[in-house]
């Protein structure tokens, strides 16, 4: 089985939201020792780029999208720990983006959206998860160093967070090293302004978008 | 599918309307003014009063007729894609426009309208837009020619030709009794000459309305007549208003229009048993605050719910009035005027809701109501349908597998089921700037581009060229007679 083999195979799981197959396809690289990095990049990423290109255009839906993020995972979870013995990465991409849904707000599913849809786009995504405190996102800017960091809010009473996390961010001296973005449903791009954050995304779509394009800049 | 059924009236209330319907029919009785109906129905069994035309209809022949009148039918379209399915029991709801108004509304832009006299170019473009509208089952004459009124010609004829020249869905008629022979040379034009098949497959509907209280006209008698000679499907419509032409009551106002819709078809079968008839109902309320008889009212909806549950227990099809405005533009009175009085009598499970399309009581044509409400009635049907639940849609396995805040869009199921949610054309649901960013338009601007298109690129089924010539020539040949 040669690299382009399994590439095509790895790709073809993803697009077929086949996550049998897409473990099938990392354990045989693994077996060959073929180049990981290469089976990530051309075979599961270039899947899920296609997807997220017929997800643009209208072709596919989430549910497609979703599915192919979890095939991609069947196989890249199991890549991940040979990569890190071997001390390689798969990259960086576009750059490191952290997000989370901010303190006091456990709504996860759109943040979840967002975040594998940025993973799709190029980013090297850090999932923090739901409900984290403004101080543990602030650790997180400082220790991960991301280019970007986005937090999700689905309640007016937690939104005001996002503005607490932009003094943290000021007071501890960072605010200048990271794109701030925000969303969710309340959020506005008055709201955006107000606070000083630096990106406000109305849905997952507007999210990549701008934050490409933003990092691009 | 059909789930989701809303009832306006009971088992006993239904009989309560008929019982009454009888009694009146036998003893009031109702004024036929043509004299050839009146021996027809004398013959069947009926009192005839010949010096005031009044007939007295006993029971028994009220009940022969409707034994005789077919459950459901089909009604041809000419290109015989088309078809429509007329039922009574309840399990399909077609939806049409309806007629006849004598105005159209033009879009000018946004809160901008010009209302004005309708034309034959007019119905050209309402015939073409409801060809298109894919949601729309079949068409009625949805406004008159004004700019032939003067003119030396058969207008029906003419008004017949530009709908079935550019739709060819089943058409139900303005009637002229005189042209009713004109009427079935044009369904045998069209299948080539070949008669049998005018007969056997006719698409054109004629219909009369009766004049409430408890009257029908000359014109009425002699469209059931003809069209029993012809095989045409025929309508025995009703428009009373309660509180000047039936009684101020809704339950009074249904007993002169059961009792009046109950005669029609009594002539019609006595005519011609068997024939194919349509139970109607444009009945309505009237507003004595503005001295109008208005459509978009809850009253309409109840009425024609009303009347399409007669229809059922009667086992004839039915036409009822619903998704009508009074409104004079589309705006937001024609939406939810349209939306509740389609859905009432839908949720009834009425044969026909007859009125997409038609604002200001009925007498204005909008073609960007027509396709706004094209795109409602996906999503009425939807809501008749309800939805499952069995082991399956309970999801016990599925929900059990995703467990605690996790997600169900990456499901199978959810890549199988998503299509099945509705998704209007027309109607935006993305978030302001997702809105915003697809060009940011209003429905209406968004109907008006549709309806602009529509008239630029659709084109219905054509007449094929020579039976168009032969239907030209009998239209050219009456004109010729008309002095």
């Amino acid at each position: 089985m040669t690299q382009k083999d399994l590439n095509e195979r790895a790709k073809k799981a993803v697009m077929a939201y086949d996550q049998k197959a897409s473990a099938e396809v990392a354990k045989e690289a693994i077996a060959a020792k073929v180049d990981l990095v290469n089976l990530i990049q051309e075979g599961y990423t270039a899947g899920i780029q296609e997807v997220g290109d017929l997800y643009q255009a209208k072709k596919l839906f989430l549910p497609h999208i979703m599915s192919a993020a979890n095939a991609m995972n069947a196989g890249v979870n199991l890549l991940t720990p040979e990569l890190e013995k071997s001390g390689k990465s798969a990259g960086e991409g576009l750059g490191k983006f952290v997000i989370c849904t901010i303190e006091g707000d456990i709504h996860s599913i759109g943040k979840d959206i967002v975040a594998i849809m940025l993973k799709v786009a190029g980013f090297n995504v850090v999932n923090m998860g739901r409900d984290i405190p403004v101080k543990d996102i602030v650790a997180a800017v400082k220790n991960e160093k991301p280019k970007a960091v986005g937090t999700s809010a689905l309640m007016t009473s937690t939104m005001v967070n996002q503005k607490t996390f932009e003094e943290l961010l000021k007071e501890e001296g960072v605010r200048d090293k990271v794109i701030t973005n925000i969303g969710g449903a309340p959020c506005t791009q008055q709201w955006c302004d107000e606070i000083g954050a630096d990106v406000y995304s109305e849905n997952a779509t507007d999210c990549v978008n701008k934050m490409v394009a933003r990092v691009k800049m | 599918m059909r789930n989701l059924k809303a009832d306006v009236l009971s088992k006993g209330e239904i009989g309560l309307i008929h019982e009454g319907s009888l009694e009146v029919l036998s003893e009031v009785g109702i004024k036929i003014a043509h004299a050839g109906a009146r021996s027809i129905m004398e013959r069947a069994g009926c009192t005839v009063d010949e010096s005031n035309g009044v007939v007295r209809i006993p029971r028994d022949v009220i009940n022969g007729a409707l034994k005789s009148a077919p459950e459901s039918w089909t009604f041809s379209s000419r290109d015989g894609k088309h078809d429509a399915k007329m039922v009574s029991d309840g399990s399909r709801t077609n939806f049409m426009n309806l007629g006849m108004g004598t105005k159209i509304c033009h879009y000018v832009s946004e809160n901008k309208f010009d209302t004005r006299d309708s034309t034959i170019p007019d119905i050209r473009n309402i015939a073409k837009v409801l060809d298109a509208c894919e949601n729309v089952d079949l068409v009625t004459q949805p406004v008159s020619a004004l700019d032939l009124m003067d003119k030396r010609c058969v207008r029906t004829l003419h008004e017949a030709e530009a709908m079935i020249t550019n739709t060819s869905k089943p058409f139900l008629l303005d009637p002229d009794p005189r042209y009713v022979d004109s009427y079935f040379d044009i369904m045998k034009a069209c299948y080539s000459g070949d008669e049998e098949e005018a007969l056997k497959k006719p698409f054109l509907m004629v219909g009369g309305c009766s004049s409430s209280p408890l009257q029908l006209d000359t014109p009425f008698c002699e469209l059931a007549i003809k069209a029993g000679e012809y095989n045409m499907p025929f309508m025995s419509m009703t428009m009373a208003m309660a509180g000047t032409t039936s009684p101020v009551t809704l339950a009074g106002t249904m007993v002169i229009h059961n009792s009046e819709a109950l005669a029609g078809i009594t002539l019609a079968q006595l005519v011609k048993p068997g024939l194919p008839v349509i139970y109607g109902s444009c009945t309505t309320g009237f507003d004595f605050m503005t001295d109008t008889a208005p459509f978009g009212s809850p009253e309409n909806a109840l009425i024609s719910s009303a009347s399409s549950q007669m229809s059922q227990f009667y086992g004839v099809p039915c036409i009822t009035s619903g998704a009508i405005s009074d409104s004079k533009c589309p705006d937001f009175q024609s939406a939810q005027e349209a939306t509740l009085n389609a859905l009432l009598p839908a949720l009834n499970g009425t044969s026909n809701v007859f009125g997409v399309g038609l604002i200001e009581l009925g007498m204005t044509f909008s073609l960007e109501q027509a396709v706004m409400v094209n795109d409602m009635i996906p999503l009425i049907r939807h809501a008749l349908e309800g939805f499952e639940v069995s082991s399956e849609t309970l999801s016990i396995d599925a929900i059990k597998e995703v467990g605690i805040g996790g997600e169900f869009i990456s499901r199978p199921e959810t890549m199988a089921g998503m299509f099945g949610h509705t998704h209007p054309e027309l109607f935006d649901r993305n978030m302001y700037e997702g809105w915003k960013n697809t060009g940011g338009k209003h429905t209406l601007e968004l109907a008006h581009e549709k309806v602009q298109s529509i008239l630029s690129e659709h084109v219905a089924t054509p007449i094929e060229p020579g039976n168009l010539k032969e239907i030209q020539n009998i239209i050219r040949e009456a004109d010729k007679k008309v002095l």
